[in-house]
């Protein structure tokens, strides 16, 4: 059967639709795939904490190295060594081209080069992606989350627009299992029907337009015509989530952490909302920008000057002492995030193994402002771990292969992604 | 004469037709700029190629430069001769300038331009008569160009911009006729006289002692109050409808010496706030009169918001604990606050001008459940004040429900759109053309929804139409209406007025004199301010001046009130080039400087005193002057430690010359820079000077960074670096209650070479090697001008208007007044 035509779709507007038929707009390639899905769930995380961590401290001496990966852990690894059996360090990796220091983070899951350039324009995130192939199995085709700056965010769509994050906790807890009342979600489906009545509507206007402009225009007004059909298959898709009630669960709304300062416990919260997100089957792709550009003053005994600030550390040995503080703490909160995964059962499985929780940094160096050498870690998810990855430091591999085999093995039928030259040499699924 | 010129000219181009670019560049170029290993990765021999498919004219322009500038082929290598090299000239400019001119003649200049969200916020504020709406944090960021998000081609629209458009739209029309479906009558306008004795918790406080002591029936604060010590009784106000209130306090200085209470030494000040959530809104900033006798009474208007606090900060007193020091021993400033009064809500109107927008006279009135009319949704609103103010949906039976009224929903339904339309749309709009969305209202009209209900549809799609969000330019002469538009977006930042309207529609507009005399009226209209702060904030990166942050070890006097004055002063001194019509020389220097007591501070300027930006004359020895080194710019081109010469000078050369030097060569380390003091900056630059390969583009970039090398990150004048570790303690031990902890360490070098080989001890030899350059600055600041007014870069085609422009700003030594009006008529800018 050809892929349906939007028309015929929203011809049937004001009858329950199943979600088979959306399915079924979707290329055949795609369709093919998910004609039934007996494979169980397969989830992805992706962290980034944009001030790096100190490579001294992070990776393992060479000495404490072995050739097949094996190794002594380094003074952060030794905080998360529970787990070694669950993770793989990798070192040497970068993403090729993606320079300009801190400017860097909007590449993180996009390996767009030189993200610093005049007319620099993104391009799709690795969750995106994701999200395009498996996203419409689950209310919320992924859910992306931030911590500290406001604007912060790892996501963007494949026409370079940032996808926004949700910093506060309360709001994303609402919006995975608060149930609105009937006269709220009655509302709220009149609002998204007005929203299609609407989009309807304005399409046709620029239809009507693409005769009149001449051919640089027309790619334009094409790109607000597509828009508007995207958003037109969303609004459908989220009526019917609107209507099918969310999941109960027994705990509490959490309560937002407004100090800055209080980066542990922030993170913390936006792990569990990860992690509840991903036990209600709500979402299967999250992302978690933790972004202390602001430079906050972290409040942790021992720290008494902004993030930022100190990882411009010049080698001053007190001003490391206390970026040691912060970042251990930080890998300390990484492995309570992996030791609450790994207790959740599914399937004689644990969340862990079907989650892969990517984690790390799109600064090598921060006193540097290097975007080489990014301190990586791939944890869950299916795969053989337990060792370290390493390559080139002086000439680094490429990270995006990383994530084309994170993609296949979340069953996305591709072989590359952004500057990938393959999959991830020496990392094997499981 | 003349058709000799035009024979010679007709000459050349046939000449220039025939002559064999691609030759030229295979013997002089592919030796280096060929294949995969192409230096600098420019691969000419692609280029040459493609060129009779596509002539990628931006690659060609720089080729053509480079060529006309002697600077490629490089000196040493041996050909080309002269007359070769000036053949070559001729011939690819005027291929370029065909190229260009042919696509501009079918496509234009300019690519489909959207409205981005500033443009987008201040269309709807003066749409909807709502000068305070705020939606532009709604909408995505937008991408850039050339420099600004004002260039179509860099506008993308994905499906998360047109979910945010059609929320912002629905958050809009909800503000517009808010307050009326709330309240119905207009809401009592009340006065509340707050004090000290209006709360018994006075005694509390000052029992404490520490931080607040009694002044007459004041409470004079001795450091910045925190919520325990503020003014609590600020926190029984909180406006019960968004609107106008007048607010009025009475505040005085005074200096606390050893139990006496004496007239305060110096000026102080205080800034206003509005805080709900986590957002904290500046309402304004006064100085605060010295002693009880001479009080300051600040009052002013300001736009207030349900759940919104007001707090305010002391800009000019400590936040530091006092210590262990008795109050019998204690000297220290303070600041006596008397009382508080807030008048309000005013409302000039009712309905407010907003409401009838949407509704004209149309009534409100309560629902009635028995009528056929669908209930209309319950509003949501904030309830909690100030930090623990939230979102609620109001509760059905506690609300009173209201809808607006008409008595011939489908005549006023079909007469409101047209008139919305109309002016929503740019340009003259008949009934015929928005059928379909009186279609979409109607239906639900019929369906017995509330007729503002249904009506909010039909203007959320007037207002999501790419007739609306895009600007309607077609390729040639811009229409009236379209130049309207260009006109009001570029000055104004928003839709056109109906003076500006009335022209176009009489067809009058593009005529040189009504243009001109538009241009005059609009800057001197208030809302050109929306122009000068978008302009100096993309062009001299005034929106990144919160990207880094001072460190509080190296500079313990940086705080809010400097950030704050840093910004205004150089939107202030842009203001004054344009009232002033002052020259491109002034990009670099003056005689003058737009500042407060604030920014004399650290300027080191005596006889400044108040926090108003007022006209000061610069002292004679005194090394500022232009934006060259104002302490805005001086702070974007650093970051919170350390500053760099070639991220300043690298900003020169492209913010102020419109010359930016290439991109480093990949894989060259970054610099580790050393805050123990060991070493400067300028000495692990030195490999720039050593190595050739570095020196090529260094020579340029690195000048203008030594000379500016004698500022910090903040733009103080310094003579040597601050250090954390090696140095010698400075003579301030003291800032703000915090002890200074920095040390003066290696001594500043201000000197270099400007790559024309004048050289410079500091940096007032070199601004005036920068003044003697002009024309270059004024260049560039036109062709800004006409990128940010136009939304599209430079084609080559254009340099000859641009030098139009110049000729004829050149007797006013080019004006920034005048530049801007020359631009306007310009073909580039009457034409799409």
């Amino acid at each position: 059967m050809p892929p349906l035509h939007r028309r015929h779709l929203l011809k049937a507007a004001g009858v329950a639709l199943a979600l088979p038929t959306l399915e079924a707009m979707k290329p055949s390639a795609v369709r093919a795939g998910f004609a039934s899905d007996p494979a169980p769930p397969r989830r992805m995380m992706c962290i980034c904490t944009n001030m790096g961590m100190m490579p001294e401290f992070f990776w393992p001496q060479v000495d404490d190295l072995d050739d097949d990966g094996a190794y002594r852990p380094s003074e952060y690894l030794a905080l998360i060594d529970d787990f070694r059996e669950h993770y793989t360090v990798f070192s040497g990796v970068s993403h090729p081209e993606v320079d300009g220091g801190h400017n860097a983070e909007i590449s993180y899951l996009t390996a767009a080069p030189h993200p610093a350039a005049g007319g620099f324009k993104n391009t799709i995130s690795l969750d995106q992606y994701a999200a395009e192939w498996i996203g419409i199995r689950t209310r919320f085709p992924y859910l992306a989350l931030n911590v500290g700056v406001e604007n912060s965010t790892l996501s963007w769509t494949g026409s370079g627009v940032r996808v926004p994050a949700e910093d506060r906790p309360s709001k994303v807890f609402q919006k995975l299992f608060v149930q609105g009342n009937e006269a709220e979600v009655e509302n709220q489906v009149r609002r998204l029907r007005d929203g299609r009545s609407i989009l309807d509507l304005v399409g046709d206007r620029a239809g009507r337009l693409h005769k009149k402009v001449g051919r640089n225009d027309r790619q334009k007004l094409d790109q607000y015509y597509q828009s508007v059909r995207e958003l037109e298959q969303r609004l459908v898709t989220a009526e019917q989530w609107q209507r099918k009630p969310k999941p109960v669960i027994d705990v509490e709304m959490p309560q937002d952490i407004d100090d800055r300062g209080e980066l542990i416990g922030r993170t913390e919260l936006m792990h569990r909302m990860a992690r509840l997100a991903f036990e209600t089957d709500s979402t299967r792709i999250v992302t978690l920008s933790i972004d202390e550009n602001a430079n906050p003053k972290v409040n942790l005994p021992g720290v008494n000057q902004g993030h930022h600030s100190l990882t411009h550390h010049g080698r001053r040995d007190e001003t490391v002492e206390q970026l040691k503080i912060i970042e251990s703490a930080q890998m300390k909160a990484f492995g309570s995030l992996l030791g609450d995964l790994h207790r959740v059962g599914e399937d004689g499985e644990t969340l862990l193994d079907r989650t892969m929780v990517l984690f790390g940094s799109n600064l090598g160096n921060a006193n540097s402002h290097d975007n080489k050498n990014m301190p990586m870690i791939l944890a869950g998810g299916g795969f053989r771990h337990g060792k370290i990855l390493s390559f080139d430091r002086h000439d680094n591999y490429p990270l995006p292969n990383l994530y084309v085999s994170m993609l296949q093995r979340m069953g996305v039928e591709t072989d590359r992604f952004a500057s990938s030259t393959g999959t991830m040499r020496g990392l094997e699924a499981i | 004469m003349a058709c000799c010129l035009i024979a010679s000219m007709s000459q050349a181009s046939e000449a220039s037709a025939a002559y064999d670019l691609a030759g030229f560049i295979d013997s002089n170029c592919l030796d280096c700029h060929a294949g995969e290993s192409a230096e600098a990765g420019l691969d000419l021999e692609r280029m040459v190629s493609d060129a009779d498919t596509r002539f990628p004219t931006d690659r060609w322009a720089k080729v053509h430069d480079r060529v006309k500038a002697g600077e490629m082929p490089p000196p040493d290598y041996g050909s080309p001769d002269q007359p070769d090299r000036d053949r070559f000239v001729v011939a690819s400019a005027d291929r370029l300038r065909r190229a260009d001119k042919e696509r501009q003649a079918t496509e234009g200049r300019t690519v489909y331009r959207r409205l981005n969200r500033v443009e987008y916020e201040n269309t709807l504020r003066d749409l909807l008569r709502l000068p305070n709406l705020e939606v532009a944090g709604m909408l995505p960021p937008d991408s850039s160009a050339y420099g600004f998000d004002k260039v179509g081609s860099a506008l993308d629209v994905s499906h998360v911009q047109l979910a945010r458009y059609l929320e912002a739209a629905g958050a809009a029309i909800d503000q517009a006729m808010g307050p009326v479906l709330q309240h119905g009558e207009r809401p009592e306008t009340q006065v509340l006289h707050l004090d000290a004795k209006t709360n018994g918790r006075l005694e509390q406080v000052l029992r404490k002692g520490k931080e607040a002591v009694p002044v007459g029936e004041a409470v004079g604060l001795l450091r910045q109050p925190n919520t325990a010590q503020a003014p609590w009784w600020w926190s029984k106000f909180s406006p019960t409808v968004d609107g106008t209130y007048r607010i009025r306090m009475k505040t005085h200085g005074f200096v606390w010496d050893r139990g006496e209470v004496l007239p305060a030494d110096q000026n102080h000040v205080v800034t206003y706030y509005a805080l709900r959530q986590t957002t904290k809104r500046p309402l304004g900033t006064f100085d605060i009169g010295p002693s009880a006798d001479q009080a300051s009474i600040h009052e002013f208007d300001a736009h207030l918001r349900v759940g919104e606090q007001l707090q305010f900060w002391l800009e000019t007193l400590s936040d530091q604990n006092r210590g262990n020091t008795p109050m019998e021993e204690y000297v220290a400033p303070g600041v006596a606050v008397e009382w508080l009064e807030i008048e309000g809500p005013l409302f000039p109107q009712w309905p407010p001008a907003s409401y009838r927008q949407l509704f004209g006279d149309l009534p409100v009135q309560d629902w009635d459940p028995d009528s056929n009319v669908q209930p209309p949704p319950l509003p949501i609103h904030y309830d909690g004040v100030g930090k623990r103010a939230k979102l609620v949906q109001a509760k059905p039976g506690k609300t009173t429900l209201r809808h607006v009224v008409s008595r011939q929903p489908d005549a006023d339904a079909r007469r409101l759109l047209l008139r919305f339309a109309n002016r929503t749309l740019r340009r003259s709009v008949g009934g015929d053309e928005i059928r379909d969305i009186v279609e979409l209202v109607q239906a639900r009209l019929d369906a017995h929804v509330s007729f503002q209900e249904a009506m909010r549809v039909g203007y959320q799609a007037i207002l999501c139409s790419p007739e609306f969000l895009f600007l309607d330019e077609s390729p040639g002469q811009l229409s009236d209406f379209a130049l309207a538009s260009r006109l009001s977006y570029f000055l104004w930042n928003s839709l056109p007025d109906d003076e500006l309207r009335r022209a176009a529609s009489r067809n009058e507009l593009h005529r040189a004199d009504v243009l001109s005399a538009q241009v005059e009226r609009m800057l001197n209209d208030p809302k050109a301010n929306r122009f000068v702060e978008d302009f100096c904030g993309q062009w001299l990166d005034l929106r990144r001046i919160t990207v880094t942050q001072p460190d509080e070890q190296l500079y313990p006097e940086f705080d809010q009130f400097l950030l704050d004055s840093m910004v205004r002063e150089t939107r202030r001194y842009f203001a004054e080039m344009v009232r002033d019509d002052l020259g491109a020389d002034h990009l670099v220097g003056s005689d003058f400087l737009m500042i407060n007591e604030r920014l004399a501070e650290l300027y080191e300027i005596d006889g400044v005193e108040g926090c108003t930006i007022r006209k000061v004359d610069l002292p004679a020895d005194s090394p500022r002057g232009g934006f060259l080194t104002q302490a805005s710019v001086l702070k974007v081109t650093a970051n919170g430690t350390t500053t760099s010469p070639v991220t300043r000078g690298a900003w020169v050369l492209d913010r102020l010359y419109g010359r930016p030097p290439l991109p480093p060569p990949p894989n060259v380390p970054a610099v580790e820079p050393d805050l123990r003091g060991a070493t400067t900056i300028r000495r692990q630059l030195e490999k720039h000077r050593d190595d050739e390969a570095c020196a090529t583009c260094h020579r340029a970039i690195d000048p203008p960074g030594f000379a500016l090398e004698s500022f910090d990150v903040i733009g103080t004048w310094r003579d040597r670096y601050r250090a954390l570790e090696n140095g010698e303690p400075p003579q301030v031990k003291e800032i703000m209650g915090k002890p200074v902890v920095y040390k003066l360490g290696l001594p500043v070098d201000g000197s270099g070479v400007d790559p024309g080989g004048e050289s410079f001890e500091d940096v007032h030899e070199f601004r005036a090697i920068l003044l003697s350059r002009k024309e270059t600055l004024a260049k560039n600041l036109a062709e800004r001008l006409v990128v940010y007014s136009t939304g599209a870069g430079i084609d080559f085609a254009d340099r000859d208007a641009i030098a139009k422009i110049l000729n004829e700003t050149r007797d006013t030594g080019f004006g920034l007044r005048s530049i801007i009006h020359a631009v306007v008529q310009s073909d580039l800018f009457q034409r799409k």
